[in-house]
């Protein structure tokens, strides 16, 4: 099967970045896009553009049906579901199968395994993948757990059978006090879950979080492409990842990526797919999740091993087999993502949604920008504050790292604060550049601001001063273009209190 | 031209300046400089400026303000505080209110106290939601809550007026 149109069940910067490769192969793409999107960089990029609803997700981006109904009406034989909103949902797949249309993912039944965490994790062990050492099954009785937790080895991490959002979670340091934590968390997870049985499992302190990308096609044939170091992450969000993993070497990728695969075939997984594993600092490494989709972070991968992931994606789906083995798949040099977020980091990363005044995109050598936005966009508050992805390459570490710096320094979005300010503080933080740093590298983090020249804040504040009666009118009107039910420039040039002049 | 002299607050501290303005050029004396600073502003695109100072380039967006002022640097975005300086006495008195703007653009889901209640520093007043992520708005002071200016459901704009507190310990 070819495919003539898919249509990108998606927004932002995934859509476009999917529409360039289904461009370079021949392939019509069609957009869609909620009311808060009209001008979104996605829609303008596509061959067809198709309105599936209002502005909140739940009724556009994540409306099955009217998603179906727009690749139908628009003759799509395939749906890309990018990352987030629908991409992992078994029922979509199969909706989208049930209309006589492609879903460019996992086969639904294997979506259903390894969106169920303790299922996935049954696999993973009958697959030989290790799994995070723990009881099978909940327990009510402290010295049944005790003895549990001292097979495991201390510390320990106690988590409500039923559970979920911390409620009857704890982390057990020692014998001494687990009865008593033990009781408490029992009580906890029974209060709020009318269930107080406890699951017992090793706690990993401050693990290093790596994952392994498989492709896997219909023929039975799976490979695994090398890992990312995803482990600079402020509250479990990813903020920037590499590979190779600085403290991943030949032999642990081969075991890590041989129980990828080994897990993929287990399941019955088809097309793209990450595998997540925590990495101990004995350089052990446990099973966490299967991402059953394509991942934020997919271009490192495709920088380091010179292919395109996306294009991999719709072979698969279309029915073709790999083009390689696991032999031919070698990386080359280094590569490094900073993820462009609309963020205030000297305002503890508040969202900062607002109007793109001026860009300038950073280019030249080994770099690489896949963005969602351009110059006069408005960045609508409904969706991710991600903006771009700014991925630089090079032949060493060291050379990556020295590009990405260079592009973060000259990549220019004025309008609305990003997070740029940590990525470059990351940069030069010495446990990051020596590559030893685990998931608690942005604990605490301080961020020391960099001084910008007094007297240039003191001249342009005082140029806008000035300006205070005679820009407001005109640029008023430019928000009225916009076509937004509330005007934020309004707002913003005549508050409450308007003091005379 | 007429100089004027304000009060502008940096993010290191208040100080107050005088200046003249002429088009794109502005002059100001700051006490702790011996001579004047010119700088001369060329418009790339509304609000956009390159400017050079100490002969080294910035670029610089600016969002004109009556109480504050939007300037961002290629590296951070600042909400700068400029007033005249003869006001600030007269600025003074009212300042027993303080209206909480909202930090960003997004939607009211909840209040989370009345008019008339008291509050402390630090207190959650109201929650805020825009790219998916939650925020309290917090009683910048101690003191009693006089009006919510949104409701619950309701969009604001970044700067719009949330929420009005006047000071416990205010005399007025």
């Amino acid at each position: 099967m070819e495919f003539q149109r898919v249509l990108i069940a998606n927004r932002g910067e995934i859509a476009v970045r999917i529409a360039r490769t289904l461009r370079e192969l021949g392939i019509q793409s069609v957009a869609v896009y909620s009311e808060a999107d009209r001008q979104a960089l996605h829609v303008l990029t596509a061959d067809y553009a198709v309105p599936i609803g209002p502005a909140e997700s739940s009724q556009s981006y994540l409306n099955m049906d009217r998603l179906i109904q727009a690749a139908r009406e628009t003759g799509a034989q395939a749906i890309h579901p990018g990352y987030g909103f629908l991409s992992e949902n078994a029922e979509f797949a199969r909706r989208v199968q049930e209309a006589g249309l492609v879903f460019i993912g996992p086969n639904p039944e294997a979506m259903e395994v390894t969106g169920d965490k303790l299922q996935a994790r049954q696999r993973a062990m009958k697959a030989g993948v290790p799994v995070i050492p723990g009881t099978t099954e909940g327990l009510t009785d402290a010295r049944e757990a005790l003895e549990a937790a001292r097979q495991i080895g201390f510390p320990v991490l106690l988590k409500a059978a039923m559970g979920g959002g911390g409620k009857g979670m704890r982390i057990v340091w020692n014998e001494e006090e687990f009865p008593s934590l033990f009781t408490l968390a029992s009580q906890e997870a029974e209060a709020a879950f009318g269930d107080g049985r406890l699951y017992v499992e090793k706690f990993l302190e401050n693990p290093r979080h790596v994952e392994i990308q498989i492709l896997v096609d219909h023929h039975g044939n799976g490979v695994y492409i090398g890992e990312r170091e995803c482990s600079v992450q402020r509250r479990h969000q990813k903020v920037i990842e590499e590979t190779p993993s600085p403290v991943v070497d030949d032999r642990l990728r081969q075991e890590m990526g041989e129980a990828a695969v080994a897990l993929a075939l287990e399941t019955g997984y088809t097309n793209a797919g990450t595998v997540e594993f925590l990495v101990d600092s004995d350089g052990r490494f446990y099973f966490l999740e299967v991402n059953a989709r394509l991942q934020v972070e997919h271009p490192i991968t495709e920088m380091r091993f010179g292919l395109d992931l996306v294009e991999q994606q719709l072979r698969i789906a279309m029915g073709q087999k790999l083009p390689f083995d696991q032999l031919n798949l070698v990386g080359l040099g280094h590569a490094i993502e900073a993820r462009i977020y609309a963020e205030d980091p000297f305002q503890n990363y508040l969202p900062s949604p607002g109007i793109i005044r001026y860009l300038v995109e950073p280019g030249g050598p080994g770099i690489r920008v896949d963005s969602g936005i351009y110059q006069g966009f408005e960045v609508p508050v409904y969706y991710d504050p991600i903006l771009s992805k700014l991925i630089a390459w090079g032949e060493t570490r060291e050379q990556a790292l020295r590009r990405l710096h260079r592009a973060l320094e000259e990549y220019l979005i004025l309008g609305l604060q990003t997070n740029i300010p940590l990525h470059l503080a990351v940069l030069q933080d010495p446990r990051f550049r020596s590559g030893e740093y685990d998931t608690g590298l942005l604990q605490d983090f301080q961020l020391e601001p960099r001084q910008d020249p007094p007297d240039l804040l003191i001249g342009a504040a005082l140029l806008g001063w000035a300006d205070r009666r005679a820009v407001a009118q005109p640029l008023a009107e430019t928000s009225a273009r916009t076509g937004r039910g509330i005007s934020t420039w309004r707002a913003l040039y005549f508050p409450g209190k308007v003091r005379g002049i | 031209m007429k100089s004027t002299k304000v009060r502008i607050t940096l993010p290191d501290g208040p100080r107050e300046v005088t200046f003249e303005r002429n088009h794109l050029e502005v002059v100001f004396q700051d006490p702790e400089h011996d001579e004047p600073v010119t700088l001369r502003f060329h418009e790339l695109q509304p609000g956009v400026y390159r400017v050079t100072l100490g002969g080294r380039q910035e670029i610089v967006y600016v969002e004109p303000g009556t109480d504050q002022v939007v300037v961002q640097t290629r590296y951070r975005r600042y909400r700068i505080p400029v007033e005249r300086a003869e006001r600030r006495g007269a600025a003074r008195v009212q300042a027993g209110e303080v209206t909480v703007q909202a930090p960003m653009s997004g939607l009211v889901v909840e209040i989370l106290k009345e008019a008339g209640d008291t509050v402390k520093e630090g207190e959650a007043l109201l929650i805020l939601e825009a790219m998916k992520m939650r925020s309290e708005i917090t009683a910048p002071i101690t003191g009693i809550l006089r009006a919510f200016h949104v409701e619950p459901g309701q969009s604001v704009s970044a700067g719009q007026n949330l929420v009005t507190l006047r000071a416990e310990e205010s005399g007025v």
